[in-house]
């Protein structure tokens, strides 16, 4: 049981309401579950220079109203994901997008395990809201970690749009992985300039969407 | 009664052309050997330990030069994250530097015969490599053969997890892979960095092929670097060193790893430095004395000579000139029994350090043991033997005239020698005048604090004497206060050796307690963590099924701070009046939920965390230290933002944690009916008690739980534990000296009172005490004396452990009552045993003996 400070929901409510007064008949905003791990949270930089938060900024700027949540967590895996996903489940989506994986291919983690904890996240958001809208981000692992390992890894992504009927993003980092100048020192996590691509690559998928 | 002095003013002569001096010495010496002996027993065994010490550490500090080179492999190392560049191979070459590489990256290894693959460190080395030290392979010296072909090797552990051997197939990238062998030790690494991602070896040829170094790969680079002498080094580490910082890599050269591996052993140097320290001042005690002793049998023969013409000078001469010339010889000895115990210690001491400590003469040991001795004898002998200066001719007719104190500049500037003496060895011995002088201190309160409780005790027996004991007992009991008995000196020094020890293991016992892992009985050696809730009964259940016991498991939820005391982070981020640290408001908390108090956990202010039903607050405990940097106390309220939830809460108490105890623990407890439904991992540890069960249950944790990391303990806590046994060990060994310079000034006492008590016994006898009884009188006194002893040591050092282990190691403080009675019983035994050697001639003489003498 988790405690919601009554005032918290008050103001909630408040907000929604003055927000319908004023906006009349135009559309509520959509919620934009960015749902992922370091990637998503932005690890090493402002989460303000993130890109869910600069793709929530793209959108606002083309006048689209868009709420984006920032449900990243560093260093979690796909069964992580799994079993957070009803805690971050509890306030509306209308539009989720799934970015997990990476953190178990850097692990070498089992493949079929990794797609099958996607899977049931997929799952678990469709029942709460059957009209959901779902984007997933295409991960490949470094070559480093052989070809077997990441042909198979890399085919999960496309695979989990096709049977889900989602949008993918055909590979979240294309244009920054392996480029040292959009990287950080750790040579994985994209720096300021590295996220800015990234939300390049989101927003071509994503805006179609709303 | 009308006092004079004699004091005849002679013309000086110098103690080199007065041959009558040097005769008289040898003349006079003759005889007394023995009872010189115990002056040079208490000079051999001070310099033995200071030596032995001394040495031992010499011998580390040259092995860590040497071995330093074996660690790293190399002289430098460049390691980067992206292939060398040629500037840098450029440079290289006109430095003449002999050089290799390695490229190592994480892989996927396929093991071809069961059809299982894991993430592996994959490492491929050019020709010539280690270019220090050596590769330990089974089958031996087969590391070279990775060179020739598609050849890997592994590591141990990997290949036992795996079940893997020679012959076997394993793919990595797109190339098949003959395994040759396992590899044990490599220079650069290995041992326990092995254990999280174990290694694969080959070729950096090999490594080429195997199609995995492409764009996008993140491979590291290793550049190995052999120089031909340290001015060649050290030049070559000035030019190395920007150049590869102006291309962002790390760069490590011999220089640093010693400062590393020093640094690690810097604790050990201070405690062999204290044992010195100590075994050297018990030494100088034990000199002055038995020197005391011998200026006191003395002085008949001294007055004596003063009749017959001799100076007060000469006479201090005779005496000066014996103890001298044996001092420098006991020195010698001591020197030399030093060197072969620092010999031994290495044998003791295998195994416990990363490398083996070599067999070689530490001739500046010798040297320091000699002049160290030499100086002791003098300034230690010097004092007592001063007042042979002042014996009066008369003392031949009046035997009982006791000499009168007299002022004199040689006893006031031995005097003032003698203080500064320690404080300049321990300033020595430490390499700083201000941790000498902690030394110094420290020693001089222990040592006033063991005559006080020595002077108490035996005030506290006096006071409830048991008048109703029998004879025996009363009589042995009484002795201790006989005149000249030297009881507090003994006390004191035999306690102080007790002393020393048992506090050493007070102290070893509380650590002990503190690392409670040390590899005892069921105590948890494996940890593992990333358990998702669904998994958590399976995760348990197969722990179960392979007989492990399931020690802890707790739940983990992550969340961070949004607001402290009504104020959000941001304010007080702003607020630059603030005391609150920043890094404690804004890093994530790894909080846990339970209603009860861990048992590395104390309740020091406050309630615990709780919540009585569900209107209620939520009420949560700190750990101390922690609200002072987040500057909160009892009663503050704290907002958590548990991933997008905001929960509030109030802190209702403060928890004092033994954090190596049963990890994990925690800052932040909740009480249950909270953070049920928040996302969270469980951490559970558990104890395994042999590699077969290890590899068994990891193999099938991995196939059930993939996501579920586990990290093994026992290699680390292996060498912990016998790390601690060996150097417990060493340390009650070498403590041993400092008892036995106790015991050799208690036989020196129990010989300068012989006479006394041969009169005594034959008294007894006279009046029909029987030899048993004689016997048992000097044998209960012995055991009074050592029980006193062992008793002034041990309430010192049940005070001194709980200072040292509360405030020093800041733990709990532990002792171990039977081994704190069985060092009693020993200092008992050992004391009885010296006194009652060195009586037997008092006892076992006949009575008619005696007296006829006497007569005579």
């Amino acid at each position: 049981m988790i405690v919601v400070p009554e005032g918290s929901m008050k103001r909630a409510f408040c907000v929604t309401i003055i927000g319908l007064l004023f906006m009349g008949a135009s559309t509520a905003p959509q919620v934009i579950v960015f749902y992922g791990d370091s990637l998503t949270a932005g690890y090493g930089i402002d989460p303000d220079a993130a890109f869910p938060a600069l793709v929530g900024k793209a959108l606002e700027s083309k006048g689209k109203e868009v709420k984006v949540v920032n449900a990243g967590l560093s260093g979690e895996t796909s069964a992580g994901g799994l079993s957070r996903i009803d805690w971050v489940l509890r306030q509306p989506v209308d539009i989720f997008v799934l970015e997990l994986g990476a953190n178990d291919g850097l692990r070498g983690l089992p493949i079929e395990q990794t797609e099958k904890n996607l899977q049931a996240i997929i799952d678990k958001v469709r029942a709460k809201n059957p009209r959901v809208k779902i984007v997933i981000a295409g991960m490949m692992v470094p070559p480093n970690m052989g070809p077997d390992y990441s042909a198979r890894f890399q085919k999960v992504f496309p695979e989990l749009a096709r049977r889900n009927d989602a949008a993918l993003i055909p590979f979240l980092l294309q244009d920054v992985a392996g480029i040292e100048s959009l990287n950080q020192a750790d040579g994985i996590h994209p720096n300021v300039e590295g996220h800015r691509i990234v939300a390049r690559n989101v927003l071509k998928v994503l805006e179609p969407l709303l | 009664m009308s006092e004079y002095k004699t004091r005849v003013e002679r013309k000086g002569r110098s103690l080199f052309r007065d041959g009558w001096v040097w005769l008289m010495a040898w003349r006079d010496a003759r005889h007394n050997f023995s009872r010189l002996f115990l002056f040079t027993a208490s000079l051999v065994t001070g310099i033995a330990a200071v030596v032995s010490l001394d040495a031992l550490n010499n011998t580390i500090q040259n092995d860590i030069d040497a071995n330093a080179r074996r660690l790293l492999g190399a002289d430098i190392v460049v390691k980067a994250d992206n292939a060398i560049e040629e500037e840098i191979t450029r440079t290289v070459d006109s430095l003449k530097l002999e050089s290799m590489f390695s490229a190592d990256m994480a892989s996927m290894v396929l093991f071809r015969h069961n059809g299982q693959s894991r993430l592996i460190k994959l490492i491929g080395f050019s020709e010539s490599f280690p270019l220090y030290g050596e590769v330990v392979t089974v089958p031996e010296n087969v590391f070279d053969t990775i060179q020739s072909g598609t050849y890997a090797m592994l590591d141990e552990s990997l290949a036992s997890q795996y079940e893997v051997s020679s012959g076997d197939t394993i793919k990595l990238g797109t190339m098949d892979f003959v395994v040759v062998g396992v590899v044990q030790e490599i220079p650069g690494g290995g041992g326990i960095l092995s254990t999280f991602t174990p290694s694969v070896y080959i070729s950096y040829a090999a490594l080429q092929k195997t199609g995995l170094i492409q764009f996008g790969s993140r491979v590291n680079y290793s550049l190995y670097l052999k120089g031909d002498n340290e001015e060649q080094i050290a030049a070559s580490v000035e030019v190395l060193r920007p150049l590869a910082r102006r291309y962002g890599h790390g760069i490590d050269d011999v220089a640093e790893q010693k400062e590393d591996l020093g640094r690690a052993f810097q604790s050990i140097y201070r405690f062999f430095s204290l044992l010195a320290f100590v075994a050297l001042i018990l030494g100088c005690m034990g000199v002055a004395s038995s020197v005391h002793i011998y200026a006191r049998e003395k002085r008949d023969e001294v007055a004596v000579l003063r009749c017959v013409g001799s100076s007060g000078w000469q006479a201090f001469n005779i005496y000066f000139i014996q103890i001298f010339l044996l001092g420098i010889f006991g020195s010698l000895i001591g020197a030399l029994a030093g060197l072969g115990i620092q010999q031994a210690i290495p044998l003791l001491l295998r195994g416990v350090i990363p490398f083996e400590v070599g067999f070689s003469i530490s001739w500046s040991s010798l040297l320091l043991g000699l002049f160290l001795g030499t100086l002791v004898s003098i300034l230690f002998s010097v004092l007592p033997l001063v007042s042979v200066r002042f014996v009066p001719p008369l003392t031949v007719l009046r035997s009982e005239s006791e000499p009168e104190t007299t002022f004199s500049k040689t006893r006031f500037v031995v005097l003032t020698l003698i203080v500064i003496f320690p404080l300049a060895f321990a300033a020595f011995q430490t390499g700083s005048l201000l941790t000498g002088g902690a030394f110094f201190v420290g020693l001089l309160i222990a040592l006033l604090l063991l005559a006080a409780v020595a002077g108490l005790l035996l005030k506290l027996v006096r006071k409830y004497f048991p008048s109703g004991a029998s004879f025996i007992w009363r009589h042995a009991l009484s002795n201790l206060f006989r005149p000249n008995n030297q009881t507090r000196l003994l006390m004191v020094t035999i306690g102080l050796g007790a002393f020393i020890i048992s506090t050493l293991n007070v102290v070893e016992e509380s650590m002990l307690n503190q690392v409670e892992f040390t590899g005892r009985e069921n105590q948890s050696n494996t940890i593992l963590f990333d358990i998702q809730p669904f998994q958590k009964d399976g995760v348990v259940n197969l722990m179960r099924d392979n007989g492990l016991p399931v020690n802890q498991v707790v739940p983990i939820v992550t969340c961070r701070l949004s607001e402290v005391n009504g104020r959000t982070i941001r304010e007080l981020q702003a607020d630059t009046t603030d005391r609150t640290r920043n890094w404690a408001l804004t890093r994530e908390y790894r909080v846990t939920y339970r209603d009860t108090l861990h048992h590395s956990e104390k309740l020091i202010d406050g309630e615990i965390q709780h919540r009585k039903n569900a209107r209620d607050s939520v009420y949560v405990t700190i750990s101390e230290g922690m609200h002072e940097n987040l500057n909160v106390k009892i009663g503050d309220s704290l907002v958590f933002d548990v991933q997008g939830v905001p929960v509030k809460a109030y802190i209702s108490g403060m928890r004092s944690v033994d954090w190596p105890k049963d990890p994990p623990n925690f800052i932040f407890v909740f009480p249950t009916g909270v953070l049920e439904n928040a996302p969270q991992v469980y951490v559970t540890a558990t104890h395994i008690a042999d590699q077969q069960t290890a590899n068994k249950f990891q193999r099938e944790l991995v196939t059930a739980f993939p996501n579920v990391s586990l990290i093994d303990l026992r290699l680390i806590l292996a060498t912990v534990n016998s790390l601690f046994d060996k150097l417990g060990l060493l340390v009650r060994f070498l403590a041993l000296f400092s008892i036995a310079t106790g015991l050799i000034v208690l036989a020196g006492a129990v010989i300068n009172s012989k006479f006394v008590r041969l009169k005594e016994n034959v008294l007894l006898r006279t009046v029909g005490a029987r030899t048993s009884q004689i016997t048992r009188i000097t044998l209960i006194e012995y055991a009074y004396l050592g029980l006193f002893s062992a008793l002034t040591g041990m309430i010192l050092s049940l005070a001194g452990g709980w200072l040292l282990a509360e405030f020093f190691f800041e733990i709990t403080f532990a002792f171990d009552f039977v081994e704190m009675l069985f060092i009693a019983a020993g200092v008992m035994v050992l004391t009885v045993l010296i006194g009652w050697w060195n009586s037997r001639e008092v006892i076992y003489t006949p009575p008619l003996q005696v007296l006829r003498k006497e007569a005579g």
